[in-house]
């Protein structure tokens, strides 16, 4: 499966990048924690394993909490949005 | 008199030309705190709820609180209180930079402006006194000539100016007032109640300091304030970093960025004219408000263009998605534009893709047009229009009125998106139903910011709720709803409910004042007040359940792509849980409910009037 992973805001800054594809092979689903392994995020916006209070995790736009948080599944060409905590007027 | 407040308020007469100094009772403080809650108070007891906006018996209030110029954190912002020629309801305005300070350094709470003058005048506030001077040299000024014209003639450059620009002047109905040339108190059309009342600005300096009660307990409260401010991500790193323009990515993702007048809510050029391209390529610095830790304030330039505050998400997106523009030079002018001429950046941005909707529709005359391309997407047109509109010229006149006479104008009128005739911002509720029923049940027209229910339905503050769900919403709106009563009476910054809120109010306030308050007197204090609102409305329009309505496309038509495709606003069945945790009936409250919230009074007048519900 490939799935794309985009990065926001403070992110950005501390990855380096905006977005990579995410391979994994012979599989047509995983959970967000193994996308996000492989993505080089779990570290960042789960240190400890525990998520970051604040973190919005998207697939498809929709929110992952709402899904399981870091074991929500994700599938064959699905977006992953991950942004650090945010908010404003 | 209790800690915090000066303690003396001005009224200025403009008609003829007297100012007096009065106090209010410690009873009425403690019951309506300051602010928003002093001002809709003072507007039930002095004006009629029918009276015309523009006319001299409106009145208009310039109002801080009891935290304001404290140590408070993000207590540096004052409000303007009056009835709005815009919505024709109740109406306050805020605004930051450093003109709410500096008024109660030169010994006044607040400033109750009534009547007209017959001459242009600016009222001029020093330390303790207060006189009228003439303004005929400042008429016709924009904001920013304005205000060093003031600073000038007075002769000294730490002098706060709130002034309106040539929109406010030409009565247009969304012109703001605007202080330290690059802050707005925008919303309403307070810049055309001053305008009509030829009160072009109030410039204020002092030197005085509010006391503080309980020294020590205010200290620990302020503290613990401060480290929770720095703790969250949101007031701690993002806004910091970003300033509000960090929502446009994320709302767009979500798929609520309302593009080409909320005909759908995904914008492809997003990303450039998001808080990472801003910081990336115009922004030069942070611009703070007084006494704030958090620093959203953005100072912007584009070279060869123009510079100053801003834009704000709510800005970029008025006259971005909303016109279809991905042009982030020129959404930058157009908000420079309007601080200069004293414009609602939210309100000028939206009526322009109201107007391109109705051009796409083949509604507008060529004539009118004047050879202006009104297509999605012209980043002329967004500058060009703002000109037009602050000096009502041509099709200017016509935007000038709202998106809701325009759209009727034009013989569209389903085409307005606005609540009680005030533009809706930056958010489509299809996608966030907590959020649309916030907008249905403003006291004050289309308005994000009475319950700003992106924040647990999209952001996760204080925590994530179900944005496409609809059970829970009217208690959470009603909460949030007298939450930010309380802050607009405080008169604090609302981001500072992304660190802490209601309980940390009532330590805040209660070293500050010596009261023994408690967060549930507080809490009880914004219901008082976000009913008493509802009252003037009532006593205004004859409210009730027909007026907390959204637009037809909102509640009809589904989101035709993206995360939120397919869904409506089901506002009804969110309604009927708002109506019952608020103790209403039909949309108004019942006489038990006022009389709880020590509104007997008000309950009464509802009765004579024929008004209270069965």
């Amino acid at each position: 499966m490939k799935v794309r992973v985009e990065i926001y805001s403070l992110l950005r800054e501390k990855l380096g990048w905006k977005e990579r594809i995410v391979e994994i092979p012979g599989r047509s689903e995983a959970t967000l924690r193994e996308v996000l392994e492989r993505a080089g995020l779990v570290d960042v916006i789960a240190p400890e394993g525990r998520l970051i209070e604040g973190v919005i995790l998207l697939i498809n736009g929709r929110n992952a909490r709402l899904e399981g948080g870091l074991d929500a599944r994700v599938h064959d060409n699905d977006e992953v949005s991950v942004f650090p905590p945010g908010g404003g007027g | 008199m209790p800690g915090g407040y000066m303690g003396k308020f001005l009224r200025v007469n403009l008609t003829d030309g007297k100012i007096r100094e009065e106090t209010f009772p410690e009873e009425v403080l403690r019951k309506w705190i300051g602010g928003r809650g002093l001002g809709v108070y003072i507007m039930l007891k002095e004006v009629d709820p029918k009276v015309d906006p523009l006319s001299p018996d409106n009145k208009i209030i310039i109002l801080t609180g009891p935290l304001t110029g404290t140590a408070a954190p993000s207590s540096g912002r004052w409000c303007s209180v009056t009835k709005s020629p815009l919505t024709g309801t109740i109406h306050d305005s805020h605004a930051g930079g450093k003109f709410g300070p500096e008024l109660k350094f030169a010994g006044f709470d607040g400033i109750i402006i009534e009547g007209a003058s017959e001459k242009p005048v600016y009222l001029w506030v020093h330390d303790g006194k207060a006189e009228l001077r003439d303004a005929k040299h400042l008429w016709g000024k924009d904001t920013h000539a304005t205000t060093d014209a003031i600073i000038e003639e007075l002769g000294d450059k730490d002098i706060k100016v709130a002034c309106i620009g040539p929109a406010g002047e030409n009565l247009v109905k969304f012109a703001c007032i605007i202080c330290d040339k690059h802050r707005a108190a925008g919303r309403g059309g307070h810049g055309a109640v001053l305008g009509a009342k030829k009160l072009k600005a109030i410039a204020v300096r002092g030197t005085m300091k509010p006391r503080i009660a309980d020294e020590e307990k205010f200290r620990q409260a302020v503290m613990e304030c401060f480290q929770k401010i720095k703790q969250s991500g949101v007031t701690g790193q993002a806004l910091p970093e970003y300033g509000t323009a960090v929502l446009v990515n994320i709302i767009n993702k979500h798929g609520i960025f309302p593009t080409r007048n909320f005909q759908t809510g995904v914008f492809p050029g997003a990303e450039k004219i998001s808080g990472e391209k801003m910081k990336e390529t115009i922004l030069v610095r942070r611009d703070p408000c007084w006494g704030c830790p958090i620093a959203c304030g953005r100072y912007t330039r584009v070279p060869g263009v123009g510079e100053g505050g801003g834009p704000e998400y709510e800005t970029i997106w008025a006259f971005g998605a909303q016109c279809g523009v991905d042009d982030l030079n020129a959404i930058a002018k157009a908000n420079y534009l309007c601080n200069e001429l004293g414009l609602d950046t939210i309100s000028m941005g939206h009526v322009i893709g109201t107007a391109m909707e109705l051009y796409e529709k083949g509604k507008i005359p060529a004539e009118k047009l004047r050879g202006l391309e009104l297509k999605w997407g012209n980043p002329e047109a967004i500058v060009e229009l703002t000109w037009r509109t602050a000096y009502r010229s041509g099709l200017g006149d016509d935007l000038a009125e709202g998106a809701k006479k325009l759209a009727e104008k034009y013989g569209a009128p389903e085409v307005a998106m606005v609540v009680r005739g005030q533009e809706l911002p930056a958010y489509d509720p299809r996608g966030a139903q907590g959020h649309g029923l916030g907008y249905a049940t403003s006291n004050r027209g289309g308005c994000h910011l009475r319950a700003y229910m992106i924040a647990p339905e999209v952001l996760g503050v204080p925590e994530l709720v179900d944005r496409f769900e609809t059970k829970g919403k009217g208690k959470l709106v009603k909460t949030f709803q007298d939450g930010f009563a309380v802050v607009d009476s405080l008169v604090l910054c609302k981001f500072v409910t992304f660190a802490f809120f209601v309980d940390e109010f009532a330590k805040l306030l209660a070293g500050a004042t010596g009261w023994n308050v408690t967060p549930e007197e507080l809490w009880k204090a914004g219901e008082r007040i976000f009913n008493a609102e509802r009252v003037f409305n009532i006593l205004a329009f004859g409210d009730g359940k027909e007026y907390d309505t959204l637009p037809k496309r909102l509640l009809e038509e589904p989101m035709p792509e993206g995360p939120a495709k397919g869904y409506v606003v089901k506002l009804d069945e969110m309604l009927s849980e708002y109506y019952e945790v608020r103790g209403w009936k039909d949309g108004r409250p019942t006489r038990e409910k006022l009389e709880e919230l020590g509104l007997k009074e008000l309950a009464d007048r509802l009765e004579e009037a024929g008004l209270l519900p069965r």
